[in-house]
């Protein structure tokens, strides 16, 4: 069986939807997909008016085509690949239940929002909020793995609850912002509030940062956790893995002392 | 059966079903982790008194240990899960935490998990924290030299102890020597433990005693000593007598133990003084496993 592959046809009007294909994939006739009914902006449309649908193996997806102004993609995917050619819009991976997700270009704002397992890999940028929360909840991202070879914007990781969020470049303001556990990993520098109302987790990054008021100076050490971190990411390649296998020291600064204050930032080499 | 002029005794050691488990501990360097794991499994020879039996399984190079860093691997058993489990706790607790810079991981994959670090981390105060990597959950407790790293669980198995041959010898020395031999070789076999002294016990026991309140007295049926008085188990040239103890993960390995150490002692042969081997026994009738010596050296090395 050959890949399911979607080739957009034309770059839609206005933001599509396509939150509803996985779930679709997961439980309906492959037969129906063309008529899967999707939101264009402020109208319902069918699948197959614009995208051209080949292969039948629902479990390896290739998305093709421009895809920037395409929403929720990957969204309550399950089980299984998903590949992008291009780039992604909004809310890619949304709530991801497991699987892997693969951008070979940059993805937009939302990227793993509430996602809970499996793992999202982008090769160009993400924009904010990745690995976030949705409106209403009481917990971003909690499990799984994200990994943006390139740069990431704001809020990054706000209210993440567990899982690694993996950064090749630089990340935005208040990256971690409102942390309650899990590990965020910056190989670039982050922009201002890195931390903000942070309880619990570790935000780790090797470039610039201005470290908050409210952050306390625990001072340098090596510490045996980041061995364990480092090498779980050597098979991610360059940066990632860089750092396995030296006794690497960290600077460790804990916060955000306005809030719970049992987080830590983690500056290293 | 007869090895190198060595008499091999047609009959069996007795091994009982016992819960092990594997601890990797790590240290900044083999030094600090050696005196994590000897610490860890220090009076751990029988679970008589001892509550586990416990020893280095060997060596780890840094490749093979989750930090990178070297270590030990170490195995632990007891006669029930839950004294196995109160064991570990207890042990890692005060020996490996303890232990500047050393850390603690779990060596078993399968099995059903039991508490490593996951009280252990009540120590930090609060100030512990954990973090999951590989889907593994690993507890990070602040102490004087930095952060105690363990693992939140190990995984406990159904094993086998008491595995067990004794060397019967013209003399104390030709036994020492004899028993080092069997230990050296036995040393290169994964998954089993000889958790005495050495790796050798010379208190070898028979059940009952004459005493009331002591269930286990002095095997003196091999006790040199004794052998015009009782009814001895001693050759005429045998003047001494000495047991290995294993404790292994599975029968399989129990055997593949015994082979090896009994083959090395049958190297020596007759000329360096051995006598006999034997195995120390119950009748059958107390433990599930029995290792029979002859059908253990018939695959290889017989003449």
């Amino acid at each position: 069986m050959s890949a399911l592959t979607l080739t957009l046809k034309h770059l839609p009007a206005g933001r599509l939807d396509l939150s509803p294909l996985m779930p679709f994939l997961a439980s309906g006739e492959l037969s129906e997909l063309t008529a899967l009914p999707l939101q264009l902006a402020t109208q319902k449309i069918a699948l197959g008016e614009l995208f051209e649908v080949k292969g039948s193996d629902a479990t390896q997806v290739v998305l093709q085509g421009d895809l920037s102004r395409v929403d929720g993609i990957g969204a309550a995917m399950q089980t299984g690949s998903l590949t992008l050619a291009g780039n992604a819009g909004a809310y890619l991976g949304t709530g991801l239940l497991g699987g892997e997700i693969n951008v070979h270009g940059h993805a937009g704002n939302f990227v793993g929002v509430a996602m809970r397992k499996g793992s999202i890999h982008i090769s160009g940028n993400a924009g904010d909020y990745l690995g976030g929360i949705l409106p209403g909840a009481m917990q971003g991202m909690a499990g799984g793995q994200i990994v943006v070879q390139g740069d990431v914007g704001e809020r990054c990781g706000d209210r993440m609850r567990r899982g690694a969020i993996l950064i090749g470049g630089n990340v935005g303001d208040y990256a971690g912002s409102r942390m309650l556990a899990g590990t965020i990993a910056v190989f670039g520098g982050a922009g201002k509030h890195a931390g903000y109302g942070m309880r619990r987790g570790t935000l780790m990054i090797r470039g610039e940062i201005e470290i908050d008021a409210t952050f306390a100076d625990c001072g340098e050490h090596v510490l045996p956790i980041t061995n364990l971190l480092f090498r779980s990411w050597v098979k991610l390649g360059s940066p990632f893995g860089d750092a396995a296998g030296q006794a690497t020291p960290v600077h460790r600064f804990m916060g955000d002392r306005g809030a719970d204050g049992k987080g830590e930032i983690l500056r290293f080499k | 059966m007869n090895i190198n002029g060595v008499h091999i005794e047609d009959t069996f050691a007795e091994a009982f079903g016992m819960r092990g488990t594997r601890l990797l501990i790590t240290g900044e360097n083999l030094k600090w982790a050696y005196h994590g794991a000897t610490a860890l499994t220090g009076f751990a020879t029988s679970v008589i008194a001892c509550g586990a039996e416990a020893g280095i399984e060997r060596k780890l190079d840094p490749s093979e240990t989750p930090d990178g860093r070297p270590g030990a691997s170490v195995l632990m058993f007891a006669t029930s899960s839950k004294e196995l489990a109160a064991q570990v706790e207890r042990r890692v607790g005060q020996t490996i935490l303890t232990c500047p810079t050393a850390s603690c991981f779990s060596g078993l994959s399968e099995g059903d998990p039991i508490a490593l670090g996951k009280n252990l981390r009540y120590f930090g105060d609060g100030w512990q924290a954990s973090k999951v990597v590989d889907g593994r959950r690993f507890w990070r407790v602040p102490v004087m030299d930095g952060e105690f790293v363990c693992e939140e669980t190990t995984r406990m198995v159904r094993a086998v102890g008491g595995g067990n041959f004794l060397i019967l010898t013209r003399n104390s020395q030709d036994a020492l020597a004899a028993a080092e031999a069997a230990i050296e070789a036995m040393r290169k076999v994964p998954n089993v433990i000889m958790p005495f002294p050495g790796g050798v016990v010379r208190s070898g026991s028979k059940v009952g005693s004459r005493y009331k309140t002591l269930p286990a007295s002095t095997n003196d049926a091999f006790c040199p000593t004794l052998r015009g008085v009782v009814k001895s188990d001693l050759p005429d040239e045998a003047g001494c007598c000495l047991e290995i103890v294993i404790d292994g993960l599975t029968a399989d390995d129990i055997t593949i133990a015994m082979r090896v150490g009994m083959q090395a002692v049958c190297a020596r042969g007759r000329d360096q003084g051995v006598i006999a081997l034997s195995a120390g026994n119950y009748g059958g009738k107390l433990g599930q496993f029995h290792f029979k010596l002859r059908e253990i050296l018939a695959v290889g090395g017989v003449q």
